[in-house]
């Protein structure tokens, strides 16, 4: 028997699937929901249901065998569907085990997460402190919930709640997280490392500010590199950089690049930019100290929706920091989105004409996603304003590539055809070598595309 | 194929043309671009995860008042089977394991 089990909640899309299995990282956020409990005694186990492996047969074994006293689920908005699953079997085998939802999903919903009868308490925000409190008060006897922040609970038919939790500033007290209980071979990206939390921006479409805080908080560029160190000595063949903006704070990331440098980790490594990045020669010094790709949210290729995605950045600031991105060999990631509120037939074309140039220019992938209203962001809570409607409340389908609102230039079948046209074009126009990142055979694509084979 | 099965289209990129009724849709597969014609238009549009074999059978037979039961039962498992194979579709849709459907075939 066990204390705590955690388990993750997959994506119900096989796309997701897919990407997990090509570019699955270890769920870094449960398992340092696992550590900090670990620091207390408790005995802990990971189910990662989003790993290929995890099987509906895998997860009931998995609680028949562990026979957690508490579990906590972690969900996102596609994936919170099969919390709900989830939280049904465990009270399949009894309803005495107490089942706490976490992670960005149930923290801007959290009454309508409860509201699905099966979950006993929402952990909003950051969840480390707030689940240990939980498990202290639900196995140890501890505080009651009231005096534990960052909660929400059902009591007969009324919904509780503490005060929120503010998030921690000193990143450093939080401990690693306990790889050693997941998988670790089955990640393709399995060296992930978050060295901050938090984002300073006030992007409309995502809640990274509104959940971790509106500040990039930092850990040590010496405990950063010190995980990193223990990543590589545990075989991992690169790095992934899971900060929202890794190059917010460049005296930092120097730092820590020195460092890596001073005890010879030489390992490939992305992360996640802006384009409005301080200095972009930078670029240089990280591609000398192993940095192969870097990630940038373009968003629009449209000026006039660009300006309105409280993002601030503009077009110029793409094509040069793009660009330097490349010449200092380093591949460039952009992702785009389409169905904004302000996104016309007309803007679309832009964005897609845009990203094609990108990709053309500078070799960059490019990544068109449709614009989704996740509970938490301002599109969520502003669609009436922004003359949004919301027509698709199977969260399943928030997966970004399917229209879940109308807006009031475009109902969601053209968004659709939109989303396709766009795939259409810059799979045409890909530079040789890049067709691979498309579907479809590049060999034979011409000849499918003049035939349009039929099917029945 | 079992008339509980919940299909459910796992290609993201499509579109479709035409009416409600009579709708087209073309989508990505893994071969390339692939047009339906009406009647595996109106099934793709159903395989939604939310519509078992049974009900998509129902709402075509309102659709093809004129066509036989058993014609529209063949074309819908001809269809849904087909499109499995083209790695457009599970028939079998768990949203709980995905990937158990999909096999290996479609990863690689």
């Amino acid at each position: 028997m066990i204390d705590v089990a955690l388990i993750t909640a997959p994506s119900p899309g096989p796309l997701s699937v897919l990407a997990s299995r090509h570019a699955g990282t270890p769920p870094l956020g449960v398992a340092y929901l696992a550590a900090t409990l670990q620091q207390k005694g408790y005995r802990v186990s990971i189910a990662d249901m989003n790993l290929c492996s995890a099987t509906r047969r895998y997860l009931q074994r998995f609680l028949e065998l562990k026979r957690p006293r508490l579990v906590g689920i972690s969900s996102l908005t596609e994936s919170f569907p099969n919390a709900v699953r989830i939280a049904a079997m465990v009270k399949e085998i009894s309803e005495q085990i107490p089942v706490v939802v976490g992670g960005p999903h149930v923290t801007f919903a959290p009454e309508e997460s409860l509201d699905a009868g099966l979950f006993d308490f929402v952990v909003c925000g950051e969840g480390e402190r707030t689940l240990l409190e939980l498990a202290e008060h639900l196995l140890r006897n501890g505080e009651h919930p009231e005096q534990i922040p960052g909660l929400y609970w059902r009591e007969g038919e009324k919904i509780r709640r503490s005060v929120p939790r503010p998030p921690r500033l000193n990143l450093d007290e939080v401990p690693l997280p306990a790889r050693r209980l997941l998988r670790f071979d089955e990640y393709p990206n399995a060296g992930a490392v978050i060295t901050g939390r938090g984002c300073p921006n006030r992007c409309i479409f995502c809640t990274a500010g509104a959940m971790f805080g509106g500040k990039y908080r930092r850990r040590s560029p010496e405990k950063v590199v010190d995980e990193i160190d223990r990543l590589a000595g545990m075989g991992v063949r690169s790095l992934m950089f899971l900060d929202d903006t890794l190059t917010a704070d460049l005296e930092r990331l120097d730092r820590i690049l020195s460092l890596m440098g001073r005890k010879e980790i030489r390992l490939p490594w992305v992360c996640e930019s802006r384009v409005d990045i301080e200095d972009p020669r930078f670029f240089k010094k990280m591609a000398r100290a192993g940095c192969t790709g870097v990630q940038f949210g373009v968003e629009s290729g449209a000026p006039q929706v660009l300006a309105r995605l409280g993002k601030e950045i503009r077009l110029d600031q793409v094509v040069r920091t793009v660009g330097e991105a490349h010449r200092a060999g380093i591949h460039p990631v952009c992702s785009l989105m389409i169905g904004l509120p302000d996104d016309t037939e007309g803007t679309i074309h832009q964005t897609v004409e845009f990203a094609a140039e990108l990709q053309r220019e500078y070799y960059a992938q490019v990544g068109i996603s449709i614009a989704t209203p996740f509970p938490g962001t301002y599109l969520y809570r502003n669609a009436g304003k922004l003359g949004l409607e919301i027509e698709e409340r199977d969260y399943g389908q928030y997966n970004l590539h399917t229209p879940v609102m109308r807006t009031r230039y475009l109902d969601r079948r053209q968004i659709r055809n939109l989303h396709f046209e766009a795939m259409d074009r810059l799979r045409r126009s890909a530079p040789p070598g890049m067709s691979n990142l498309f579907p479809g055979s590049p060999g034979t694509d011409r000849a499918v595309y003049d035939c349009r084979e039929e099917l029945v | 194929m079992e008339s509980a099965d919940i299909p459910y289209r796992y290609a993201i990129y499509w579109k479709v043309a035409g009416t409600d009724l009579c709708p087209e849709v073309t989508v990505y597969g893994l071969s390339g671009l692939i047009r339906l014609n009406r009647t595996a238009s109106l099934i793709w549009l159903w395989s939604d995860g939310h519509h078992s074999v049974r009900q998509i059978l129902q709402a075509l037979r309102k659709c093809f008042p004129e066509s036989p039961a058993d014609r529209l039962q063949d074309e819908v498992g001809r269809f849904l089977s087909l499109a499995e194979s083209r790695g457009l579709l599970l028939c079998h849709w768990d949203p709980l394991q995905p990937y158990r459907v999909i096999g290996e075939r479609f990863l690689e």
